[in-house]
Parts: structure tokens; sequence; C-alpha cells
């Protein structure tokens, strides 16, 4: 209901705009300040033909250059042409029109340019004079080596001022008037003064934010790849056009007044955000998302409950993917330290894929023989007999063996990307923060800091945490044997020889029958499954016993946890292969250990006795 | 403007001995004269050195600047006029002006912009560091019964007029992941402000005739100059010091 009215609402707005024709398609307006200043709007064929007459008489006159060609990204074909206003040889500051052009044919102008220059060109001090003062009253030099140059500057009454022009360290740009010597104008471009927030439980964190148009915008530029934290203020149409439309502009991003910021759930998903950045920087020296400096984007406020995501590429703003939080019923924001950094890990997973096979992981099944029946409420199930009937009335038949025997399967690609994410998400916190338990201590608990929420997953003890189902109540796995196997649709095909196959919230564990009819069957236990692996990270790191198997790991010792991380690393950015199952997975781990610290290292000892204690070797 | 200390060492002691080589005719009627106006030229060095402290909050922490400035020696020049109150006693005002260009030894502790608890020291230096002076010297001078040259010593209260350089702020190269920083340049920030002070002196002075002497002149002058910027920082800054020179006397 809410996105008809916001559609309704558009429509309306759309609809005012074309009854008023001539508002919308003035091609000229010459302000009446007499600045002398031609603003250029113009969308229409008229408005476009009068702008373009304006144009090439001043392109035939020398006082417009084209200064760059650029194709349109969003729709092909299409350019769009920047053209800098120039007085006798000397640009005009401000004075510049941008044309969107289909081959020759313009579409739309947009700009300003001034008319009535008439100023000597000759300056009286030379350029080295102007440097002098420029570095002189700046008490620094001029950045780059660069010279002063002369551009000439508009005033608000219509005067024009000959002015040499450069910037100096810190981004503060200096016009010196270039008749007299005078310091005429300092523009400090400079907004870099890190801000101060506070988190969802009252810490203070640094707040890389950028100062535009006067307000404090959530844009980190300090960080190489950049870092956005989008606001969506609650809108799904803002969030559909972020995700499905790539399009967030400045005014998306979170803002403030002062760069003190309070709103928690922004500060913690700007400020996580630019940790864990910082922590794949400095541990593994991976750039970003993709280790190339993808930019990075946060959107927060997006209507999520209990969870937060990563959407990868071709969605989120500019086709970069996106990390998306939400809340809990309570209201607290989904943005914890290992919540941003899980989810950053999702990004780094998915273009480290990419860029080595060309997709993420692919959703291959593996399956498994389950029995040849359950019984539910006291009702036999056979196999052979059984099916659903779905949304379109079409009964499905249950997938089975041609002994008759359920065929059970998971998606062990999601449960290792989600494993991973967990394993780095409580390697970013004990990278920041203290070892312990309690609020902003790092421990192997993934979302415990998250009010109302979490701890969600274990990978100390994965079945620490129960797992509640229709029927009861399971344990998050520790070791293969215990890891949830669904039943499945035969959405296309025969029961023996389906086509398509689809999971059923039904599954079996370790023998246990297992029932999420309300919860559904987490595509194919991508959360549920994730902890057998996410724990043998834990006892690889810090050793110890594994319930089921009791198999003992001598850990390498949290001092040496560093040397886990970077194997786990390893092997998910350098040799995992997109449609791994957990027992490849664990062979590309005890692969990288090996790569890194040889055969007989105590890394690799180490993940080899955790893989071999949680089944998987 | 800076002069070497050998200099002005070299510059008062020729003054003495041209003042030894006047005639004792012109010396009589030269010192019996009512009114005098004097200009000297020589060198006046800094009162003393003086570090600079100021904190300011940057990245959400605070940030510490340490300066260390240094005195130097400068060129002064100083005009002045003085009356004869009774045989013994002159009254006299002098207005003196130096500006002298110290180096500053400049300390930053700057915080991290992406965490907390990582602050980087940088160190660099700034020899572009203005300290200039505008005083008036007012003064009670006593002619002391000498033959062949007039020696007064004088004393009493200077308005000092102080143009300070303090640094505000200080620029780094730094890059990501901004774990070291580099000094680059110190900003710094003229401030000025007047406050009264003392001095006390030796003016010798042999006539060439019974109007023009020449003179040599040796003063201490002191005054605290505080100031209280919000950009750097509370500070107080010693004006005056020890003048020396020489130049001319007119007396009527």
């Amino acid at each position: 209901m809410r996105l008809l009215v916001l559609t309704t609402l558009e429509t309306f707005v759309v609809v005012l705009l074309l009854l008023r024709p001539a508002h919308a398609q003035t091609a000229q307006t010459l302000d009446g300040s007499a600045s002398g200043r031609i603003t250029l709007t113009a969308t229409t064929q008229i408005a476009v033909a009068e702008s373009n007459t304006l144009i090439a008489r001043m392109m035939q006159a020398g006082e417009l250059r084209s200064v760059r060609v650029v194709d349109d990204r969003q729709i092909r074909g299409r350019q769009t042409q920047t053209l800098q206003q120039i007085y006798k040889g000397i640009p005009v500051e401000g004075g510049s029109v941008t044309l969107q052009k289909t081959g020759s044919t313009t579409v739309s102008v947009f700009g300003t340019l001034f008319d009535k220059i008439s100023i000597d060109v000759t300056p009286a001090i030379a350029t080295i004079d102007a440097a002098r003062i420029i570095e002189k009253a700046a008490s620094a030099s001029i950045a780059f080596g660069a010279a002063p140059t002369l551009v000439i500057v508009p005033s608000p009454v219509g005067t024009f001022a000959l002015t040499y022009k450069a910037t100096v360290a810190y981004a503060i740009t200096y016009y010196v008037d270039a008749l007299t010597g005078d310091v005429v104008r300092v523009v400090d471009e400079k907004n870099y003064d890190t801000g101060l927030g506070t988190g969802t439980l009252g810490e203070p964190k640094k707040m890389v934010t950028t100062l535009i148009g006067g307000t404090y915008r959530t844009k980190d530029t300090l960080r190489p790849a950049g870092i956005s934290t989008y606001d969506t203020g609650g809108s799904s149409a803002a969030l559909d056009r972020m995700l499905n439309g790539n399009t967030a502009t400045e005014s998306d991003l979170a803002s403030n007044a002062t760069n003190t910021w309070t709103n928690a759930y922004v500060v913690d998903a700007h400020s996580n955000t630019g940790l864990t950045y910082d922590y794949f920087f400095r541990q593994h020296n991976w750039s970003g998302l993709d280790g190339s400096n993808r930019p990075l984007s946060d959107i927060v406020h997006s209507g999520t409950r209990d969870n937060a995501f990563f959407i990868s590429p071709p969605f989120g703003p500019d086709k970069n993917g996106a990390m998306v939080y939400g809340r809990t019923g309570g209201g607290a924001p989904v943005t914890s330290m290992d919540v941003a950094a899980h989810e950053l890990m999702h990004g780094v997973t998915f273009f480290s894929l990419s860029n080595r096979t060309d997709s993420g992981f692919t959703p291959t099944v593996y399956t498994v023989l389950g029995p040849t029946s359950f019984v539910l409420n006291g009702t036999t199930f056979p196999c052979s007999t059984t099916g659903v009937v779905d949304s379109q009335g079409i009964r499905r038949p249950f997938v089975c063996s041609s002994s008759g025997q359920y065929r059970l399967g998971a998606f062990h690609g999601g449960a290792i990307n989600e494993a991973v994410s967990d394993i780095f998400g409580t390697s970013v916190e004990f990278f920041f923060q203290p070892a312990g338990s309690g609020p902003l201590k790092a421990d192997y608990l993934m979302g415990e800091d998250i009010t109302g929420f979490g701890p969600n997953r274990s990978l100390v003890d994965p079945a620490s945490i129960g797992l509640p189902h229709d029927f009861g109540t399971m344990e998050y796995p520790d070791h293969v044997t215990k890891m949830l196997n669904y039943v499945l649709v035969a959405s296309g095909g025969t029961a023996t020889n389906p086509t398509v196959v689809n999971f059923f919230p039904i599954a079996f564990s370790n023998g246990n029958f297992v029932f999420f009819l309300n919860s559904g069957p987490d595509g194919g236990g991508v959360h549920l499954n994730s902890t057998l692996f996410s724990h043998s990270f834990y006892l690889a790191v810090e050793g110890g016993r594994n319930a089921t198997s009791g198999v003992s790991v001598s850990g390498v010792g949290a001092a040496n946890r560093a040397q886990i991380e970077k194997v786990f690393f390893r092997a998910i950015t350098q040799l995992m292969p997109n449609n791994a199952n957990f027992q490849t997975a664990a062979a590309t781990v005890i692969q990288a250990a090996i790569d890194l610290y040889g055969p007989s290292g105590a890394a690799t000892q180490a993940v080899t006795q955790a893989m071999t204690a949680v089944g998987l070797r | 403007m800076t002069l070497p200390k050998s200099k002005i060492c070299w510059f008062v002691a020729m003054l003495v001995i041209a003042s030894a080589a006047s005639t004792p005719t012109a010396a009589q009627s030269y010192s019996q004269r009512r009114i005098e106006i004097s200009g000297n030229v020589g060198a006046q060095t800094g009162a003393s050195k003086f570090t600079q402290s100021h904190s300011f909050t940057f990245n959400s922490e605070t940030e510490t600047l340490t300066v260390d400035h240094d005195v130097k020696t400068a060129l002064g020049f100083n005009v002045g006029a003085a009356v004869r109150l009774v045989p013994q006693f002159w009254a006299g005002v002098q207005y003196a002006m130096t500006e002298m260009k110290p180096s500053a030894s400049i300390t930053a502790v700057i915080p991290h912009p992406l965490v907390f608890n990582a602050s980087r020291t940088v160190e660099g230096s700034s020899n572009d560091v203005v300290h200039s002076e505008q005083n008036v010297h007012v003064d009670l001078m006593y002619a002391l019964p000498v033959r062949a040259v007039d020696v007064r010593v004088m004393g009493g209260p200077t308005f000092f007029n102080l143009k300070q350089d303090l640094v505000s702020r200080v620029t780094v190269n730094e890059s990501y992941p901004f774990d070291t920083a580099t000094f680059a340049s110190a900003t710094t920030k003229r401030l000025s402000k007047s406050t009264v002070g003392f001095n006390a002196g030796v003016d010798i002075s042999r006539p060439l005739s019974p109007q023009v002497g020449i003179g040599a002149l040796i003063r201490y002058s002191r005054g605290d100059v505080k100031f209280d910027d919000p950009d750097t920082g509370p500070q107080t800054v010693k004006a005056g010091g020890l003048e020396a020179g020489g130049g001319l006397r007119i007396r009527f």
C-alpha cells in the first residue's frame, strides 16, 4: 500500500511538470542581478536549439572549449560533453555547460555562462611572484609542484577579476589578484577532520565524513575505496531505487549538521565498515570488496527485520553491491562490528570467486540418502508416495532414490559462504576489541552485542545455541554428521529423475527429523550448517575437543590467530572453487596452510586436525 | 635585518673610540644643552626563548603542538628626545623598533584519523616566525660626572607593542593507513598586543661640535605579553631584550 501511494505521488508530480512546460523548457535565463550570468536549462527541442545557437556562436568565437566527453554508463549510445567558457584564452571560473548527446543530436543542455566580460587579461605580476605570495600566505607549498594558473573570476554583481589560482596542502585554494598581488579569496576545501560518533552501546567511534554544502555526510574518502553510508529513512521506494535502480545521490547519504553523530544506527554501520576495510588491508593486504578498492556502500534503515545482508552486483548503488542493515523487533540496529564484518566478507567472497571463476558460489545441491519414510503426527510418509501441492495446484513429488529412500540435499557453498563470513566477523572483533565476554569484547559469538538478537551462532560450541523448530529444538551442528539435509521437491521431472529441485523445510540431522514449516529451508541450510565449518576455525586457533567426534585439536593459540585467519582468507580468496562442498572447502583450507606455512607448520597441523575433528577429512 | 653579535660589539667599540677623540671645548658647550634629539641604529636580541604549547581537538582526539621558539639578534632602530630637568637629571622618551625571525622547532602529536589512541608524532621547524616590537621607552636619566664624555644612566617604564607569530596548526604528508606522517609545513597566526614593562640602560655620548655628538646606547628592557588566542592557545611571550647601538645626538 505504501508503495502504491508513493508511486501515485510520483505520477502526480510528473503530471504537474508536464502541465508547466514553460518552466521546464526555458532555455536561457539571464538573472536579474546584472551579473551577466546566463543559466542554461534546455530539455526540449526548441530550448535545445536556442542553446545550441548560443553555444555554436561561442564555439566559433573561441569562447567555449570542449574539455571532456564521457560515455553514458546507463543509456547506451549517449554521451555527455562538457564545454568550458574561455575569455581571451583564460578559463572563466564557473562558466561551463554540459550537453547530453545522442550522436550529433543534443538531448539536453545544462550550465551557466557569463556574457559582457570585458577585462584586460595581462597580469601585472608574474606567475612566480603569485606563487610566492600564495606560499607565503599559506605557509605551505603549492600542492604537487603545480604553478598558479590564471582564471577569470566573476563576481555576483557582474564584474570580473583576472586572478591567479593555486591549491596548497590540505586542499586550500588561494586566489591572488593578478593586478595587485592581493590575496582576494581563500577557499578551504578541506573536509578531513574525523568526526565523533556514539555507537549503539554508547562507545565512541571515529566517523570519517565529508562536509558537503555545509552538512556533514557519511562519505568516507580516507579509505581508498571510499565508503558511502546511505539512509533510506525507512522508505522502501528509496531502498528500491538504491538496490535495483543503482541510483544513490549525495542527498541519500546520512547527514548531520555537526560532525558529532548520535544516530547509533548510522554510526555503527559507517564506522564498522571502515574498520573492517582496515582489517582486510592490514591483515590480508586486501583492499575493499574486490581487493582493488571497488567502492563500498552501506544502506541503513532498510526496513529489514532481524537481519542484514550483502547484495551483490549488479544491484546496489553504481552496481557495486551493498551492505544492507535492518533492525531487531525491539528497534536495535543489526550493525554490530561482527555483523558488519560478516556482510562485507560476503562481498569479498563474491568478488574473489567472481574474479577467479566468473561467479559467486553456484547453487549446487549436494545430496545424501535418507530414510524411506518419516512419521509426522502418527502418520507415515513414504518417499515413494509423498509429495506437495505447489502454489499452482500442481502436485510435486519428493525426490527419491530408486530404492525409495528420500534423497536429501543441502547447499554447501552457501553454508561455506556464511561460515567464512562468521569467521571474519569474529576476526575483525579480535583485531579491534579486547578478548573477553560481554559488550564490546571480542569472542567467537555472532551478534552477541545486539540487544534482543544474539548471539545467534557460536564458533566455540555451535550446539550451545538451540535452534527451535516446529517440533522441538535442535542444535547447530559442530560435525558433518549433524548437518541438516533437506527433503527435496522435484519441481520438474520425476521423483527419481528430477530436472529441477527445491528444498522443502523438512530435514534430517544425524537421523533426527526436523520440521521448519514456519521458518523455511534456509536456502538449503546455509546458516544452519555453517557452524560445522566455522567451528573448525575456532578449533584451529584455540584448540580443544570436538564434542561429537571426540577428536582433540592442538590450536596455534590466540597469539597466532592471525596465521589461521590468513589460511582461511587464502582458501576463500585464492583457492576455493565456486561449486565447493564442505570436503572441498576443507581441502582448500589445508592447502592454503601448506602454501603459507609448509606441510609441517603449526598452522597446517592445526587446520588439518580441525578438519578431521569436524569430520571433513 | 639580522646582525651577528661580533658586529654589534665592533660597532659599539668604534663609537667609544670616536667619542674619546673629540675636543674638551665642544664637550663643555655640548654638555650644557637642555634638549637632545637622538637616533640610534644597533642590534637587539630577543628577551628569551619560550615554549609554546597548544592543544585542540582534531580527528576527535586531542592534538598537541609544542613549539620551541628560539631567540635571534636583529637590527633595531630608535629615535628619541630628552630634556634636562636639572643639571644632573634628564627626562626622555624614545621610540624603538625591531623585527626578527627566529627559528621555531615544532613537535606535533596528531591523532590518527581512523582509530583512537594511535597518534603520530611529527617534528619540523619554521624559520619564518616573526617577532617584531615597537616600543616606547620613558626614562629618567642621571648624568654621571665624567669628563670628556656624557654618561647617563637611565631607567623607566616601557610601553611594548609586540607582534608575534605563533604556530596554530601543522600540515603533514600522510596517506592510508595513516600510521605515519611527516611534517609538511606550519601555519602561523600573527598576534599583536601591548603591555607595560621596564627598561634600564646607559647612554654615552661625545660631542663632535657644540650641538652635535655621537653616542652609544646599551639598554635592557623587558615586558611580558600574554596572548590568549583560541587558534594558538594561551601564551606568554617576553618582549624587549638587550639592545646596543649607536648614532647621532643633536642638542639645543
